[in-house]
């Protein structure tokens, strides 16, 4: 088998909204390889979402291809191809509370995920999932809890947990941090970053949050209305990036080193006299 | 209903909540199995004339006396309560499955079917309800069932709309999208996710139009459009004694009493198993989320709506 797990190649969606051609994606293309974690940045708008839409399944291509494992997701012939192939494509979403069916408990949401493309008996399937959810730092108890009796990183855990049931070999991360705070935000990503270390699986982080992207991710795409306007290596895209945009991005996030919080401190001692 | 003062603490409300389901519940209970054994119940035989005690006042032989022919009221009543509770309960039941079915197939669906259908109910929510029923039954012809099919003719899209807006609010949310990622087919994901979580409202609406519908069933009845005398039934047997309502009252009171009861049993279970299925009842019940719990979007606020409105 190829070292390279997806495949994307010219890939475009368009909306209409108000009558209106909103050009979402254009002309898209990427791989990713086995065991690789690429970032997708860029501002709210770029079509980062719907890139990783489309590769879900979760929206129809106006044209391109996406092949993953060497099948082309997008062939309408090869159905059965298709769908094994779906089932190692796992995606963990942005709102972590809303990922889960609220009449449904965790268990038997985090068991869903490999229902319907495996037969695993029922015993052996809810101890795999209970291995899960030890595995994400949930106590097995939660189990039998609902959603909204969780906390928000909780839930994103067990949203984690679901995406790993099924042994993916691709995972896409959509905006995953974006709804926690900053704590929570740092013990999700440092169990992402334990799962790369402990499997092959690749992932895709989709992220506005720069410093998140680069703490995990060994390649980064930045994505601008629709079109990626740079792919290279995290360290030279954030250290010497050759775009416009991305510089600016980067530019953009907050950081203040010491000269810059000794000004802010002497125009506060002049603002208070 | 009796309005609970905000500011009672939950449990206490909870409680009280139980317990008025609970009595309710057994309420409604023994008169739908009083409908169900009615044959066996009957102290007299209903269909019985007996015209040289035609009339006759409540007594102890007969509690709610004899009517025009002698046949004897509370057996009357009795056996007819299979028939107004039945047709009610069988009403209720085909108009939440249909109007459900219709209502989540649009707005699962969408487009142009999702149009054409909901212009439909539109339509048949811009007549009056009982005086469009009136006419579908006048058109068929009386009869039970054309007065069923009337009444379901012009309640289901209530049932649709609700379901409809239940379904487009549950559309776009991950775990849909989690699950079409599992491999969950369209069957499984109205079956397994959507309808579990819509159904509330839709059984909480069919309970309380349990009583409208019986009122309403009787009341055609009543007007000589559904049920057909010999055969028992409240509103029918009301409207075939309406000439001596003035010398022998009792033989009106016997149904009418028998309808504003059960309706009142049925509504008042209604009322409270609204109450209980209240999203606001259930946020506050001990140990979960409290009052200023919720984020941007998450139904926090229709809930402090609802919270002003009555929990309607």
């Amino acid at each position: 088998m190829s070292n390279v797990i997806l495949k994307v190649e010219h890939l475009c969606k368009s909306f209409s909204k108000d009558g209106e051609r909103i050009e979402a994606v254009r002309d898209v293309s990427f791989e990713l390889r086995r065991g690789e974690c690429v970032g997708l940045i860029g501002e709210s708008g770029s079509g980062k979402s719907t890139v990783a839409n489309l590769i879900a399944g979760l929206e129809t291509a106006d044209s391109g291809r996406i092949v993953m494992n060497g099948t082309d997701l997008l062939d309408r012939k090869d159905r059965a191809g298709v769908r094994a192939c779906r089932s190692k494509l796992q995606m963990i979403f942005q709102n972590p509370r809303l990922s889960f069916n609220p009449a449904m408990t965790i268990g038997q949401g985090i068991e869903e995920a490999v229902r319907y493309y495996q037969r695993i008996p029922a015993k052996q399937r809810h101890g795999m999932m209970l291995e899960r959810l030890r595995q994400v730092g949930l106590p097995e108890t939660y189990a039998d809890k609902k959603a909204a009796q969780l906390s928000g990183g909780e839930c994103q855990r067990a949203a984690i947990a679901r995406a790993l049931m099924a042994n993916p070999d691709l995972l896409l991360c959509d905006e995953i941090t974006s709804a926690l705070d900053v704590s929570v935000q740092a013990q999700v990503m440092a169990l992402l970053m334990d799962i790369r270390r402990t499997s092959d699986m690749s992932m895709l982080f989709i992220s506005h949050d720069i410093a998140l992207v680069s703490m995990l991710c060994d390649r980064l795409l930045v994505m601008y209305k629709g079109v990626i306007v740079e792919d290279g290596a995290t360290a030279d895209i954030i250290h010497n990036s050759q775009n416009d945009y991305t510089r600016n991005l980067i530019a953009s996030v907050f950081t203040a080193d010491e000269a810059t919080m000794d000004r802010w401190q002497k125009e506060r001692d002049n603002a208070n006299g | 209903m009796m309005k609970q003062p905000a500011i009672r603490p939950a449990r206490i409300r909870r409680d009280t909540v139980k317990a008025r389901l609970i009595i309710f519940g057994i309420l409604a209970a023994l008169l739908i199995l009083c409908s169900l054994f009615s044959e066996y119940l009957t102290p007299y035989d209903p269909y019985l004339q007996d015209l040289s005690n035609a009339k006759a006042a409540p007594s102890a032989q007969h509690i709610f006396g004899t009517d025009r022919y002698g046949r004897d009221m509370l057996s009357r009543v009795i056996v007819g309560s299979r028939t107004s509770i039945f047709s009610t309960l069988l009403l209720v039941a085909v108009i939440t499955v249909i109007g459900t079915v219709i209502g989540v197939f649009c707005g699962w669906h969408g487009g142009k079917i999702d149009t054409v259908l909901m212009r439909i109910s539109d339509m048949f929510l811009a007549f009056p309800g009982l005086v469009f029923a009136l006419a579908v039954a006048g058109v068929l012809g009386g009869g039970l069932h054309n007065a069923i099919f009337a009444l379901a003719a012009i309640s289901w899209p209530k049932y649709a709309r609700i379901a409809r807006s239940q379904t487009l609010s549950q559309k776009e949310t991950p775990y849909l999208r989690a699950a079409r990622l599992s491999g969950s087919g369209t069957v499984k994901i109205l079956a397994k996710h959507i309808l579990p979580n819509i159904i509330g409202p839709i059984l909480v609406t069919s309970m309380l139009d349990i009583g409208t519908m019986m009122m309403e069933l009787a009341g055609l009845s009543f007007l000589g459009l559904g049920a057909k005398p010999p055969i028992a039934e409240w509103g029918s047997m009301m409207s075939e004694n309406r000439a001596l309502m003035t010398t022998v009252p009792w033989i009106t009171m016997a149904p009418g009493l028998a309808i504003f009861v059960s309706v009142m049993i049925f509504n008042l279970l209604g009322d409270t198993v609204r109450d209980y299925a209240d999203p606001r009842a259930r946020q506050l019940c001990p140990g979960k989320a409290g009052f200023a719990k919720g984020k941007t979007g998450d139904g926090s606020n229709r809930r402090f709506e609802a919270r002003h409105r009555g929990g309607r």
